[in-house]
């Protein structure tokens, strides 16, 4: 016993590597509870309608992929699955551009056609500035997509001009730039917004859902998951919510554990 | 003519002239404020672009000082980091990534260095935030007693399966999270909000000179 307390940190790591190897080598396929602002979002993309622009943020690093890599894939596909939308693509962070080649794969089964569809514009950079200049003048903010081709020359960019004719905007939320879309585009165009956030930026999120600012969101791997469920597909998020509730499982077993033994043990009183 | 140029009333003014035309483009629909307040954001997204390059003159200076020096332990660290830094540069030149193209040395180096080293790293927090979490959420008190309550509560409400297990959790955990959590945000980001407000009058006022050399 002594022993085990000993190498208490060891054999919980030990104990969670052995419960995630389990969960992806024997998926048990947990059932999935899908939460209200999940649906939110869900419902807000699909009420889009054809010809309505889409503007997403591709606002993600490498760092954070792993937790919220399913849940934009899952809306990526949602969005490509909608047909006549159009989708402005575009990216404030530098690693954005590398993250969506390996990303947008997943939508070539839907048939959209870059250029006419979909467009992305790369790494827009300038921070909250940029994202202000984009809203007030795609064109002159940023002339060509990220392959150099000029936005003149795209059929679906003929009628985009600014935030004004985007009908829903989704963002990936790492950190403040949430609040760069709320104050430049939300605020002043009036504009539902939508984000994919990592779970240790919810609670900075949760006051504008409260106040109807942000329409939606899911949230990490339980949100991608979630979102699959929504539009019928089985992906990287469902077969990882598996290992996350058992893992969910042992760190409730052993917080109680651990209390039971800190209130077994003898304490000096007064 | 250099020591007009000196004067800190210059950079107050310019400061005040951007800060008073930007803010007042947001509720003054007149033309020429508005073009004039776009060519201030857009000379904002330059000088935020030129900020990069500074930085990679500002990251050479600092390790190539190190490397010079021989500083102990560190110094190789320092050549690595220049020759993965002017290495991806490089490739990517190469590969021609500032006009939108690839090849595959540029895809290497983001799937299989970058990527794997960013989400080895970030995967390695899980454990350590377990870890510590565990530690935590130890009921020494009424206190902490409430906190592992609410840990719990949070815990069934975040797991994919939680309120399979009890419908119940979804409410509550709703209730904790938009209550509680959303409450105590909100407070903490009005109280930000009137910070900057309060910040940037005394900034465009010219009593708040932090920005100036030497702060005077």
């Amino acid at each position: 016993m002594k022993t085990l307390q000993k190498n208490e940190t060891k054999v919980i790591n030990a104990a969670i590597i052995i419960v995630i190897v389990f969960a992806s080598l024997v998926p048990t396929g947990l059932p999935i509870t899908v939460s209200e602002a999940t649906t939110k979002m869900y419902q807000g993309l699909s009420g889009l309608k054809p010809g309505d622009v889409v503007w997403f943020s591709f606002d993600q690093v490498f760092v954070v992929l792993p937790e919220v890599k399913a849940s934009i894939q899952a809306v990526l596909q949602h969005l490509f699955m909608i047909q006549g939308i159009k989708i402005l693509i575009t990216s404030a962070y530098a690693d954005g551009p590398a993250i969506y080649e390996g990303m947008i794969s997943v939508t070539n089964k839907y048939g959209k056609v870059y250029g006419t569809d979909y467009v992305f514009l790369g790494y827009v950079v300038g921070n909250e500035m940029s994202i202000a200049n984009l809203a007030k003048d795609i064109k002159t903010a940023c002339p060509v997509d990220n392959y150099g081709t000029p936005l003149s020359q795209l059929p679906m960019m003929n009628n985009v001009n600014s935030a004004s004719d985007i009908a829903r905007y989704v963002t990936i939320t790492l950190g403040p730039q949430f609040y760069w879309y709320i104050r430049q585009v939300v605020a002043p165009y009036k504009i539902p917004m939508y984000t994919i956030s990592v779970g240790y930026f919810l609670s900075e999120i949760m006051p504008f859902f409260a106040s109807g600012q942000l329409g939606g969101y899911i949230v990490g791997l339980k949100g991608g998951a979630e979102y699959e469920t929504l539009i019928g597909t089985k992906g990287l998020a469902s077969r990882g919510a598996d290992a996350m509730s058992l893992v969910y499982g042992l760190l409730m077993v052993t917080i109680v554990a651990v209390n039971i033994n800190y209130w077994r043990k003898p304490r000096g009183g007064k | 003519m250099s020591d007009i140029l000196k004067r800190k009333e210059i950079p107050i003014v310019i400061t005040a002239f951007v800060g008073i035309v930007v803010i007042l483009s947001y509720f003054v629909t007149f033309d020429p404020l508005q073009s004039t307040a776009n060519t201030i954001t857009s000379w904002g997204a330059i000088i935020v672009a030129s900020m990069l390059f500074i930085g990679l003159i500002n990251l050479c200076q600092v390790h190539l000082n190190r490397i010079m020096k021989r500083e102990k332990g560190v110094w190789p660290f320092s050549a690595w980091l220049l020759v993965a830094m002017f290495g991806t540069i490089i490739i990517g030149l190469w590969a021609g990534v500032p006009w939108g193209g690839t090849n595959d040395s540029w895809v290497f180096i983001y799937t299989y260095i970058n990527t794997s080293i960013s989400q080895t790293i970030f995967s390695l927090f899980g454990f350590y935030v377990i870890s510590a979490t565990i530690h935590a959420l130890k009921a020494r008190n009424l206190e902490s007693g409430i906190f592992l309550i609410s840990s719990f509560i949070i815990f069934f409400w975040a797991m994919p399966v939680g309120t399979y297990i009890w419908a119940g959790f979804s409410p509550l955990g709703d209730w904790v999270m938009n209550v509680l959590t959303a409450g105590a945000y909100r407070g903490i980001l009005l109280g930000i909000s009137l910070g900057l407000i309060s910040f940037g009058i005394r900034v465009i006022a010219g009593i708040e000179r932090g920005y100036l050399r030497r702060g005077d």
